[in-house]
């Protein structure tokens, strides 16, 4: 057995804050439509590695911290994010041995999932333009998986976080 | 068997309670309130993301050359001579101004107090425009406040927390505003569209005097926003035959994507006053 790590929770919670602070960062207008879902493919990350430590109370509370911190409507992305962890939860023992192009494809799938999710709340409380630039975020935060994979398994294998 | 039943269960269970948020931040003034005071742990992570942003400004700041500044001064200085020159006809203006609508017997006043207050962050959702702003209720911040740049106004605070506010843009898809025409005084409500960053014109009917270029400034009806401000140029103007009203869209004047220093204004609003009423106000905050 490895030995366990006393702060793996505050280990995995650095991570988080650094994602969230990414998803807020001021940035010119236009770099808007490219940011990448940070926390998300974070949280992905940490779901897929560690299902029975960061689960389905994870997914709420980092959604609803979320929410306060992007002015969002409180629960919007709290909601999301519980969806995306049950399925997660469902499939991680296929998808954790995915080759990392298919895995990518996966996450691919869920943050499209993801997108329409937020999409439609938002929809229903106020009115919303509907435009293929949308899909931008996916992209991007699609080519940036496979990084956030390897930097964090890099992370979580140098601090045993188990 | 068992651990996957109850692996849905809590699923239904959470995605209740986000529902529940979700309905009761939608619906209960209460609930903000407790929101606000919530809201302030997130106050620290707002500042540490601003920090590399301040921190970039502050380099630029001390980098600049000494050739630069003495040329940025004299620049300044001389634009200062200009304002400072204009300001004295303004004077004569307003005092004519005051004199008239006192003898008409109305309100008056754009005079109040303004405050600056730097921008934390932006929403990240693109159809969402909301600002942060480091200003809160120990400032005497309030919902509702106009909040304007040196172009004109960008747009209103909708939540106030301790020491951050979070101010929607007059481009949010929730966002209205009473205009009038400079030119004309036609009068009308200016909305935002939430993803494009432009405004549109509602219930203009089709035999108005509008025109592309025209200037727009807040009508000061509605009592959010002080008379005069300006808030935007008409862009272009379409007439369908089939609808009863015009298409009017309209570029904010504010620099609503690239404004770091902002103001808060405390606008007077001085109801039925007669001229003498008027006149002593000047006088006490002199």
């Amino acid at each position: 057995m490895f030995p366990k790590n006393k702060h793996k929770h505050s280990l995995i919670l650095i991570t988080v804050l650094i994602a969230l602070m990414l998803d807020i960062l001021p940035l010119p207008r236009v770099m808007i439509w490219i940011r990448p879902h940070w926390v998300f493919l974070v949280f992905v990350y940490w779901t897929l590695a560690l299902p029975e430590v960061v689960g389905l109370a994870y997914a709420f509370f980092i959604g609803v911290f979320f929410d306060l911190l992007s002015g969002a409507l409180l629960g919007e992305h709290a909601f999301a994010f519980v969806v995306i962890s049950y399925i997660l939860l469902k499939t991680y023992k296929l998808v954790r041995v995915y080759p990392l192009f298919q895995q990518t494809l996966v996450v691919a799938l869920l943050l499209v999932l993801y997108q329409v999710i937020l999409l439609t709340i938002q929809g229903t409380v106020h009115p919303l333009m509907y435009t293929p630039l949308y899909g931008l975020t996916v992209l991007t935060s699609t080519l940036l998986w496979p990084l956030i994979f390897m930097v964090l398994r890099d992370y979580r294998l140098r601090f045993q976080i188990n | 068997m068992f651990k996957e039943t109850a692996t849905g269960l809590r699923t239904l269970l959470f995605l209740l309670m986000a529902l529940l948020l979700m309905i009761f931040d939608q619906q209960s003034a209460v609930f903000h309130r407790f929101k606000s005071y919530v809201a302030i742990a997130v106050v620290p992570i707002q500042y540490v993301v601003n920090f590399p942003v301040a921190f970039l400004n502050w380099t630029e700041d001390t980098l600049t050359s000494r050739q630069q500044l003495i040329k940025d001064n004299t620049h300044l200085k001389a634009q200062l001579i200009l304002l400072e020159a204009r300001l004295q006809q303004q004077n004569a203006i307003e005092a004519d101004n005051q004199q008239l609508k006192a003898l008409l017997r109305s309100t008056s006043g754009v005079q109040g107090k303004v405050l600056e207050a730097q921008l934390l962050a932006v929403a990240s959702e693109p159809s969402v425009r909301q600002v942060v702003l480091n200003k809160g209720t120990v400032d005497h911040v309030y919902i509702g406040q106009p909040v304007i740049d040196p172009y004109g106004v960008i747009g209103q605070v909708i939540e106030v927390g301790k020491l951050t506010s979070r101010a929607m843009l007059l481009t949010d898809a929730q966002s209205a505003i009473p205009v009038q025409v400079l030119r004309t005084g036609v009068r009308s409500i200016a909305v935002g569209e939430g993803v494009l960053d432009s405004m549109r014109l509602l219930h203009v009917p089709e035999t108005t005097d509008i025109r592309v270029g025209d200037q727009l400034i807040t009508s000061g009806l509605g009592q959010h926003f002080p008379y005069g401000y300006p808030v935007g140029k008409v862009v272009t103007v379409n007439k369908d035959p089939g609808s009863t009203f015009m298409d009017i869209k309209v570029l904010p004047s504010g620099h609503l994507n690239h404004s770091r220093l902002v103001l808060l204004v405390w606008p007077v609003v001085t109801m039925n006053t007669s001229a003498t009423q008027t006149e002593k106000k000047y006088v006490s905050k002199k």
